[in-house]
């Protein structure tokens, strides 16, 4: 290894691992632990019921949906607050970091009561015939609201650092304005966009209050898979639960490394 | 494929002092102009007027005569190169030059042809796969004239090429130019705070101060008839005397002297020769150079008494 000026490699390493384990990785083993009481045919019963299924289905689509929202107004909402100067501004800027501190609760409830029968959208959307309180719609909606803080800014100092000569050199090279944004901004964003996106959906995965309120739980059509984690729970099935843990662990640790291996390939690479 | 400012006025807050005041100028076709003048003298601005990326308060910019007032960026026909390169960063070194072709809807194989012959002139053929960041800062800035030239440009604007560049790589790279405009006889206006950059390289240069055109004409006559203190003092450093006599630093003769009410007050030795400040009688002081041997043959130090003497009348200048 090169000296480094600010030594300690071993001490911080030691440290590190420490806080890893007591944080993360003992709370996981607990979890593992607990499955261990479930035969394979117990734990593949539990985990592959259809009420289960359904829960990942809506759990992870929902996510991505809400993601893929997200990592479109994230950037556009990033790119309005950079480029332009309006009254208000500053306003804009600090509202982008209310999901952060909202208590997802409350916005659950806020948005169930405005979404819903009698609320101020949901009055006018119904005669319309599109429904968004106590359903699939309603949950993305949620998680959308919860993930947008993450895509603007992880985007936005990406943004702010971006030298403006590159794009008076795309220009001057005859390149249109979408063409400049195109293939020389985007291209430029894209790794800290895909860094938003990413923890936009880990943040939707893992996301539960504000969910149990909008979505009304109906098992194999709005109920997400940490409720229903919470319905076994509640059931005294220990074991079911860690087994539905588990499989969302998993998956969600296998989607994030893809992106991760996909944002080390994205990036330029240096000599 | 002259360029022309006429009357040109820019301001950046309304009712300030604009950064460039009612200047005019003519870059003739096929020679290499230099805009001189210290930082703030307003000579980024106009070169990024004439590219279009500014619009003037007044005023307008002609190329080949035309006026280019109501002209697209995109359509003026320039090539901008800048002092930080302005590289695509995630784009291949080919990848760069391609751009301006791409964007214009070139086909491919006329493209890839242009792009080979572009690596041979900037003699990087070696490394068209490579990424900019995996370029030193003087193959970086090649390549940025390089794709600045791929459109085929009718004129060449040059923001302070060499300025972010060492010593021995912006010496290489000027003579590059040099030959390189030989080959193209391309228009080209060079913006520069450097005049031994601006002489070396132009042919005509346009010395600014303050927004203003100070002088215009070729390096030889803004060197050897200066119309001001202010640019006589800018080129060369000259020396400009109370009596409005104007002398080169390296005209001034010394000769050891006890008697001489002249004195050194200070003497640096740069590599090959030395420079010394002088104060005269009168209580003026001057700026002089001499050879490290002539120095050491009279043994000339700090603190030493020497006799003046300016070159005869003819060589001088006065400036009113």
């Amino acid at each position: 290894m090169k000296k480094s000026v600010l030594p300690g490699f071993g001490l911080s390493l030691g440290v590190t691992g420490l806080a890893l384990t007591l944080v993360v990785l003992l709370p996981l083993s607990g979890l593992l632990l607990e499955t261990f009481t479930l035969t394979w045919p117990g734990f593949w019963s539990a985990v592959s019921e259809p009420r289960a299924v359904a829960s990942y289905r809506l759990s992870f689509g929902a996510a991505f949906a809400s993601a893929v929202i997200n990592g479109f107004f994230g950037l556009l909402l990033a790119w309005v607050l950079v480029r332009y100067r309006f009254p208000g501004r500053a306003i804009v800027d600090a509202l982008v970091d209310l999901p952060f501190a909202l208590p997802t609760a409350v916005a659950g409830l806020t948005l169930t009561a405005l979404y819903a029968k009698n609320g101020l959208l949901g009055q006018h959307l119904e005669p319309l015939g599109i429904f968004v309180a106590f359903t699939p719609v309603g949950v993305v909606i949620a998680l959308t609201f919860v993930g947008l803080p993450f895509v603007v800014r992880t985007v936005q100092p990406v943004l702010e650092s971006l030298d403006p000569s590159l794009e008076e050199a795309a220009a001057v090279l005859g390149a249109s304005r979408w063409q400049t944004f195109r293939r020389v901004i985007f291209p430029s964003l894209f790794p800290a966009l895909l860094t938003g996106i990413t923890l936009s959906f880990a943040r939707a995965v893992g996301e539960y209050g504000s969910i149990v309120f909008i979505s009304g739980n109906m098992p194999m059509r709005t109920e997400i898979t940490p409720l229903l984690i919470v319905t076994r729970l509640e059931q005294y099935d220990y074991a079911g639960a860690t087994a539905l843990a588990i499989v969302m662990l998993a998956v969600s640790f296998a989607l994030l490394f893809t992106i991760n291996v996909l944002q080390r390939w994205s990036q330029p690479r240096h000599a | 494929m002259s360029v022309e400012v006429q009357n040109l006025t820019r301001r950046f807050t309304s009712g300030g002092t604009p950064a460039v005041r009612g200047v005019s100028f003519v870059a003739p076709g096929g020679a290499i102009t230099s805009l001189l003048g210290p930082s703030g003298a307003g000579k980024s601005t106009l070169l990024r007027t004439i590219a279009g990326l500014e619009s003037p308060d007044e005023g307008r910019v002609l190329i080949e005569g035309k006026d280019c007032s109501n002209i697209r960026i995109q359509e003026r026909g320039v090539g901008l190169v800048f002092q930080g390169y302005a590289l695509f960063e995630h784009m291949t070194v080919r990848e760069n030059l391609a751009f301006g072709l791409d964007v214009r809807g070139h086909p491919k194989a006329q493209t890839k042809a242009r792009v080979d012959e572009l690596l041979e002139l900037i003699q990087l053929r070696e490394l068209g796969a490579r990424k900019p960041s995996q370029l030193s800062g003087g193959q970086r800035q090649r390549v940025a004239f390089a794709r600045a030239l791929a459109p085929r440009p009718r004129v060449l604007l040059l923001d302070e090429p060499f300025g972010a560049l060492d010593t021995q790589v912006r010496m290489e790279l000027r003579e590059w130019l040099v030959r390189l405009h030989e080959k193209t006889q391309l228009t080209t206006v060079l913006v520069t705070h450097d005049q031994e950059e601006a002489f070396e390289v132009s042919d005509h240069v346009v010395v600014l101060f303050g927004g203003q055109v100070a002088q215009v004409g070729t390096p030889d006559e803004t060197y050897d008839r200066p119309v001001n203190r202010q640019v006589a003092e800018f080129i060369g450093g000259a020396n400009v005397l109370a009596s409005g006599t104007v002398v080169r630093p390296h005209d001034v003769q010394l000769k050891k002297s006890s008697e001489s009410p002249s004195k050194i007050t200070a003497l640096r030795r740069v590599g090959g020769y030395v420079k010394l400040t002088v104060q005269l009688a009168s209580g003026e002081r001057i700026n002089a150079e001499m050879s490290q041997t002539e120095a050491i043959a009279q043994a000339l130090s700090e603190g030493d008494r020497v006799e003046v003497l300016f070159p005869a009348p003819s060589a001088n200048e006065f400036i009113t």
